[in-house]
């Protein structure tokens, strides 16, 4: 056995085995997929340096090196196209562009075969058989270098751009395992031949360090994610195990019990034979196992999505058996849920539809509603305003009323002073005049004192009937404070008393123990007055009571005489204004008529009342009340 | 001897009271207009103004008002047939008013009140 062929034989089934492992583990994943090829040419690549060390004969050395010449080929495309897949680079999305990134490989492979113009002839070595370069050896290195070159330089750059802390190592990590064995293989077969020195090819020797270093990037930085999926690898298994069985069996059958004697180098032809068709048998196993579990992936992948929602999917499987069979029914299933959904979504639409409706409807109302009540509203402002309106015209009247009010008042004023100004002018000629007196004669002062007289008397009358006027032109204000009855009546009495003593008059005061009034002093002093004078005026012997008590919330006052007496058909009429009951008596007893008519609205003005009882010839009782609030 | 003026358009009443006054110890000038009236008291010092409120020319209330602004130092009173509330009545004391005494007066009344107010 050659001890230098032990080195290419680890390094085939180094990468032989990653390769399994990764196309086993992680199946219809591009960069998977890639990587195991890739490995996998790797392998071919060793197996044939392999066979070519140990070959018996320069001429079994050529026929293996053409192993090795397409291991070759492949493991430089393919490096590429991994470098590409894994940077997500756009180019390889183009089938044509994949064709042309092949086109080298494939046509240094009809190369290899159509002559010696890569490999020219086998040499002896001190490792065993060496292969000696043909003319296109060195276009052929070139391609290869430049092809894991430019790989190399994908991969940098996709590194200096990525910013996943993951992807950049994982991309070091390949750069480094890819860098050595070129590195070795152009010292190895360029630098040192050049300089005379002749050792053994390591690059597929090297390349044991890249399958090192991959698994251990798998491994650290999750690349190539390797996930279970054990019906491809049983499947493979099983075809290889059949496809052993049946090449062990055959050559049992032909070397031992059939006896068949094979050439001369034969058996040493049979057992690189046996590990090519396993390689072989591996790769077509491959084949066979990934067109059974693919479609399986693909409806694996769609009920995936068919689960997340995807009702859209549709499984293109034209492998006219079960799987597309079930990918048929999946599809049914896919589209009937898409049909489904769509009807709860035109259900759920229409229901929205209903709800909407309502919801217009009810909007509608509620609008209705509010524009009645805004239009109730708008009446509302519309009756406000007119009757703000009234308001001003009320407001207007009022103010026309006031105007013809101040004009009353005006007038009154007007007439008060045209009446007032003679008699004053009169009184104090009167008065003059009085002064003057002790040179008068009888006559003289007799008609002094009759002017006197007549004086007094047209001056009592123009302030009643002035105030009556006013009164009755509402210019009549009580200016209120709180009144002391008993000191008022008292105060009546003595002005009084002249009058009553002149005629010999008793006049007793009757008042108990009352309280203050809220009354107009002055007015309330001429209600008294105006009744005691007219009960001194009436009556001509006995005696005048005033009585004062209290009667619930009220005082009441009484002003008794034993006077002429009113007969009771006259009684009506007494306080109706210049109303007197006999126009003879009128000038007997000089008065204007308006006493009683005025002490009558005084009264009422206060709150209070006034009546009369009386007898002819007995006397009359003049009362009235006077709220004590 | 406290002077007073007398401002009366109605000469018959103001001639009266001229006497009455005099005769009672207070020398009275009368006036018959606010005008004059206004002259007068640029002229002489009195000591009580009294004054009719319905003038010819203008009021005795206007006369009051600009004796009171021109500062004229003298004690006022109106003498008028209109009526006074009492709260009218302590407005115009209030406004520098001695007295308001109403039209007709009574002979006695009129100088108790003068003697009152030049006390």
């Amino acid at each position: 056995m050659n001890m230098y062929a032990i080195f290419p034989l680890i390094a085939f089934l180094l990468n032989f085995i990653l390769s399994c492992y990764v196309f086993y583990k992680n199946p219809k994943k591009k960069i998977n997929d890639i990587y195991s090829l890739f490995t996998l040419s790797l392998s071919v690549w060793a197996l044939g340096h392999f066979f070519v060390f140990t070959a018996s004969s320069p001429h079994m050395a050529m026929l293996w090196d053409n192993l090795s010449k397409i291991g070759a080929s492949l493991v430089a495309v393919f490096l590429l196209h991994f470098f590409l897949v894994f940077s997500g680079n756009k180019y390889i999305k183009n089938r044509r562009n994949i064709a042309v990134l092949y086109s080298p490989s494939i046509f240094f492979i009809l190369l290899n075969f159509s002559g010696n113009f890569l490999s020219k002839e086998a040499g002896v070595a001190y490792w065993g058989y060496k292969i000696i370069p043909g003319v296109m050896y060195f276009p052929f290195s070139f391609f290869i270098i430049a092809y894991s070159v430019t790989g190399m330089f994908i991969c940098y750059k996709f590194h200096l751009n990525m910013e996943s802390v993951k992807k950049k190592n994982q991309a070091k990590l390949l750069i480094f395992a890819v860098v050595v064995p070129i590195i070795g293989g152009i010292l190895t077969q360029f630098l040192l031949p050049l300089m005379g020195i002749e050792i053994m090819p390591l690059t597929p020797t090297l390349t044991t360090f890249t399958s090192i270093v991959i698994a251990y990037a798998m491994k650290k930085y999750e690349l190539l994610t390797p996930s279970m999926f054990s019906i491809r690898k049983k499947l493979t298994l099983t075809f290889l195990l059949f496809i052993s069985i049946v090449s062990i069996s055959s050559l049992v059958i032909e070397n031992i019990i059939l006896g068949v004697h094979l050439a001369y180098g034969a058996y040493e032809f049979i057992i690189p034979l046996i590990v090519v068709m396993t390689v072989a048998g591996i790769l077509i196993s491959h084949l066979i196992a990934k067109s059974i579990t693919d479609p399986i992936i693909d409806l694996q992948r769609a009920t995936e999505r068919i689960g997340n929602g995807d009702f859209d999917v549709r499984i293109n499987l034209r492998t006219k058996d079960e799987m597309e069979m079930l990918g048929k029914s999946i599809n049914k299933m896919a589209s009937s849920l898409k049909k489904y959904k769509k009807e709860v979504l035109e259900e759920e639409r229409r229901r929205g539809e209903i709800l909407k409706k309502v919801v217009e409807e009810k909007t509608k109302e509620l609008n209705k509603k509010l524009k009645e009540e805004e239009d109730a509203k708008k009446a509302m402002i519309n009756i406000m305003e007119d009757m703000d309106d009234l308001n001003k015209e009320l407001a207007q009247k009022n103010k026309e009323l006031k105007d013809i009010d101040k004009m009353k008042s005006n007038f009154l004023n007007m007439v008060t002073h045209e009446l007032k100004t003679p008699l004053t002018a009169i009184s104090a000629h009167l008065d003059v005049l009085d002064d003057l007196k002790s040179n008068f004669t009888k006559q003289q002062l007799a008609s002094l004192d009759a002017m006197k007289r007549n004086k007094n008397q047209l001056k009592m009358l123009i302030s009643n009937i002035l105030e009556v006027a006013r009164m009755e032109a509402g210019k009549f204000e009580l200016s209120k404070s709180k009144v002391d009855l008993k000191s008022l009546i008292d105060e009546v009495v003595s002005e009084l008393q002249i009058l009553s003593k002149k005629k010999g008059l008793k006049i007793i005061t009757k008042v108990g123990r009352i309280p203050k009034i809220n009354a107009d002093e002055m007015r309330v002093k001429e209600i008294i007055t105006n009744l005691v004078s007219n009960a001194i005026k009436f009556t001509e012997k006995g005696y005048i009571t005033i009585e004062a008590k209290r009667q619930g919330k009220c005082i009441l006052v009484r002003v008794i005489d034993t006077g002429i007496g009113i007969p009771k058909d006259k009684v009506g009429n007494l306080f109706k204004k210049f109303y007197q009951i006999d126009s003879s008596l009128n000038r007997r007893y000089s008065g204007t008529g308006l006493g009683l008519s005025i002490t009558k609205k005084l009264v009422e003005a206060h709150g209070g009342e006034i009546g009369v009882e009386s007898e002819v010839g007995k006397g009359s009782t003049f009362w009235f009340t006077l709220p004590i609030k | 001897m406290k002077k007073i003026l007398y401002i009366e358009d109605n000469e018959d009443t103001a001639a009266a009271v001229k006497i009455i006054l005099t005769h009672a110890g207070f020398p009275t000038e009368i006036a018959l207009t606010g005008k004059d009236g206004l002259k007068k008291i640029k002229k002489n010092k009195f000591d009580l103004i009294l004054l009719d409120i319905m003038l010819p020319d203008m009021s005795g209330w206007d006369i009051f008002t600009k004796l009171r602004k021109n500062k004229i130092k003298a004690k006022y009173a109106f003498l008028s047939a209109i009526p006074v509330s009492k709260e009218r009545l302590k407005e115009l004391k209030r406004a520098g008013v001695s007295d308001y005494i109403t039209k007709p007066f009574e002979k006695k009344d009129l100088i108790e009140r003068v003697k009152k107010m030049l006390k």
